[in-house]
């Protein structure tokens, strides 16, 4: 099959573009694999790209930034997406054309406002799949409202996590549309697993608000008191630097805990430790998490929505805690810290439970589900079941008006807040 | 200088053991005999004259990856040493890329028995350097004060470490020197404990301040009353650039501001710079 990918900007570091990257590797040795790179603002990813995978970015930013067209607004990328600053009629044109002369298969969307140019200009002899890599819960009903109106035209809609196709299913009304969970994948590591009587607890992400360092490092307070021969180490970098500074000299944990700054390859860092942590107060996914029990690590995590639960298996492979609850945190962090025996045991429980993120099986379940989506849209037995589709506006009819009367009102406030300017 | 751009450079894994040796790895599929080179990084316009040639093995298993083991020999002198592969005669040296460095030995809670001999100790630390090649940072002291802990207090800096390469005797004590040409130093008194391991606590205010001027004071420590003075440093874990790191407060006391830190080459310092 020729399969396409559409992505927001292949050169920059995130989830997505390091899960749409496995992807498109993965499915290169059998197919005729292209990611395409709405924008680019440098000669060469940041990630490694297998060259069998061709790139092709549609504008670049450091030549048509000030292209006339790029600082007009976008119509068709949806104004309510987070991205919609980057977007612009440049970008609307560079799509639609994209679109309209792609030779594929199979399309693939990999953000909201990219799944919305699919369902509206994809090729029609082609699978159009949108992936949603956050979830739906945290969408502004603007965008959900977009988003109902044109999802129906794609074939698949894919989630990270189960609980996010539970969600789709409940609130969306997608006739014909399949939804399906296809979590992340992580690439068994190169190097052997960590030892489970290192002493350092390792976290690794931007540092921005939603990760929730600051708790984090909080509640290592208390680890720190009680043996003060183990390390925190936070890799990343971000905006929140110089605050989670100030509060690790506050607290005086200058010599347990540390900002490591962003590390290249965060395999390396992981194998020094032998507890991962995550305190978000949201994680899609939690990629980070997969990454850290491949190392052998078990993880401590906050139960947020929706990755973390579907992720960990709690005593076996680590831990979940509330939302924002410190004194938990610490807690479990304590108790591996203080229990050697249950963090080899949980050791080993992180290795054997995190094979499932293996490329392997999750790449043959994508290839499943596109090669059937393929066969079925060449035989034209597409959308078969039209009660189903009824029953189905029928049962969401609620969400649809809720978010409509969400999103008056948000336009209205920005109106009103506009005026008193 | 090198010629090559970071796309066409190979990647290099590196792993340090429990012995402290360095064993790095690289895919050459074309190579024949290649070397690794190890090349002291000299200063700014000056001429480059120490490097190593190591000799590349091919690794049994795996066809055309390559691998060079590192042992107590060749010493490396202190600096840092970027790395090269030579893939034959005829080809032009070209500067690695860092790929996965396996450092967890290192890491300061799986702590390896220092490299010692007739008392000078040897670290080597493979790293990223800041335009993203693979270099080797090293550090070669005879006498060594490991810095272990750093507690900062309104009035001063309190250091926990272990003395190595040295002995404590009477007269020991923490000398701190003004950089720069015969800067004035003081003494603070320092505590021998078991096994090398001191503490003392540096007073702020016996350090001389002058009025609108920054200064750096290095720390040392002397083993005892007629012994040279060695360095306080942390050397002896995984992290290479320490300074942005292990960061610690800032007192302020009269109008000056005093700033216990890690220089650029993981030395202990206090600088003492005006206040607002």
């Amino acid at each position: 099959m020729r399969i396409s990918f559409l992505l927001h900007n292949a050169y920059g570091i995130g989830g997505t573009i390091r899960t749409t990257f496995n992807l498109a590797e993965a499915l290169v040795p059998r197919h005729e694999v292209e990611i395409i790179s709405i924008l680019r603002h440098r000669e060469e990813p940041n990630f490694s790209l297998d060259p069998r995978v061709r790139l092709r970015p549609l504008v670049d930013l450091r030549t048509e930034r000030d292209d006339p067209r790029h600082l007009r607004p976008a119509r068709v990328f949806p104004a309510a997406e987070y991205r919609y600053s980057q977007y612009s009629a440049l970008t609307d044109e560079r799509i639609a054309h994209c679109l309209a002369t792609l030779e594929a298969d199979v399309v693939i969307g990999t953000r909201p406002g990219l799944n919305v140019h699919l369902a509206l200009q994809g090729p029609r002899e082609a699978v159009l799949v949108g992936q949603e890599h956050l979830t739906l819960d945290n969408h502004p009903p603007g965008l959900r409202n977009e988003m109902r109106r044109v999802y129906p035209r794609l074939d698949a809609l894919t989630t990270v996590t189960h609980a996010d196709a539970a969600t789709y299913q409940r609130k969306m009304r997608l006739p014909g549309v399949r939804v399906e969970a296809l979590p992340n994948s992580v690439p068994p590591p190169a190097l052997p697993p960590a030892d489970p009587n290192a002493k350092i607890v390792v976290a690794a992400g931007r540092l921005v608000r939603v990760k929730r360092y600051d708790l984090l490092i909080r509640s290592f307070a208390r680890v720190a008191a009680e043996r003060p021969d183990w390390q925190l180490r936070i890799y990343g970098k971000g905006e929140e630097r110089d605050r989670l500074r100030a509060l690790i000299n506050e607290l005086g944990l200058y010599n347990n805990v540390f900002l490591m700054g962003a590390a290249p390859a965060m395999e390396a860092e992981w194998v020094k430790g032998s507890i991962g942590a995550s305190t978000s107060s949201f994680e899609p996914f939690g990629m980070t998490l997969v990454e850290a029990m491949r190392c052998g690590l078990p993880v401590v995590s906050t139960d947020c929505p929706h990755g973390p639960a579907e992720i960990i298996t709690p005593g076996k492979d680590g831990r979940l805690v509330p939302v924002g609850d410190q004194h938990a945190l610490g807690e479990a962090l304590l108790d591996l810290v203080q229990n050697d025996q249950l963090r080899a045991s949980m050791s080993q429980g992180a290795l054997v439970n995190s094979r499932r993120y293996d490329p392997v099986p999750i790449i043959e379940q994508a290839e499943r589900l596109f090669t059937e989506l393929h066969e079925v849209k060449a035989s034209g037995r597409r959308r078969a079941s039209l009660g189903a589709r009824v029953g189905a506006r029928l049962v969401n009819r609620g969400h649809l008006v809720r978010d409509a009367a969400f999103a008056a009102a948000v336009s209205t406030m920005r109106t009103v807040r506009r005026s008193n300017r | 200088m090198s010629q090559a751009t970071v796309e066409e450079a190979p990647r290099v894994d590196c792993r340090v053991d429990g012995e402290g040796r360095l064993r790095f790895e690289l895919e050459l599929p074309e190579a024949t005999a290649p070397q690794l080179l190890l090349r002291l990084r000299p200063k700014k316009g000056e001429e480059e004259t120490t490097g190593h040639a190591v000799e590349l093995v091919e690794v049994e298993e795996t066809p055309g990856r390559w691998r060079a083991e590192i042992g107590p020999n060749p010493r490396l002198r202190e600096g840092r040493w970027d790395a090269y592969v030579l893939a034959d005669a005829e080809r032009p040296r070209l500067r690695l890329l860092p790929g996965l460095r396996d450092l967890r030995a290192l890491a300061p809670t799986a702590p390896v028995a220092p490299l010692l001999s007739d008392g000078v100790l040897r670290v080597r630390l493979p790293y990223r350097t800041k335009d993203g090649f693979l270099a080797v940072r090293a550090w070669q002291r005879a006498g060594h004060a490991e810095v272990d802990e750093v507690r900062p207090t309104p009035e001063g800096v309190t250091v926990r470490g272990r003395l190595l390469g040295a002995e404590f005797g009477p007269g020991a004590a923490a000398v701190l020197r003004r950089r720069g040409k015969e800067g004035p130093e003081r003494e603070a008194a320092l505590e021998p404990g078991e096994d090398g391991t001191f503490t003392f606590t540096a007073d702020y205010r016996a350090l001389p301040t002058e009025a609108g001027a920054t200064a750096v004071w290095n720390v040392f420590v002397r083993p005892a009353a007629d012994a040279r003075p060695v360095r306080a440093a942390r050397l002896l874990d995984d992290v290479a650039d320490r300074k942005a790191v292990f960061v610690y407060p800032e007192a302020t006391l009269g109008s000056s501001v005093f700033w216990p830190y890690f220089t650029i080459d993981n030395d202990l310092s206090i600088q003492v710079s005006p206040g607002d």
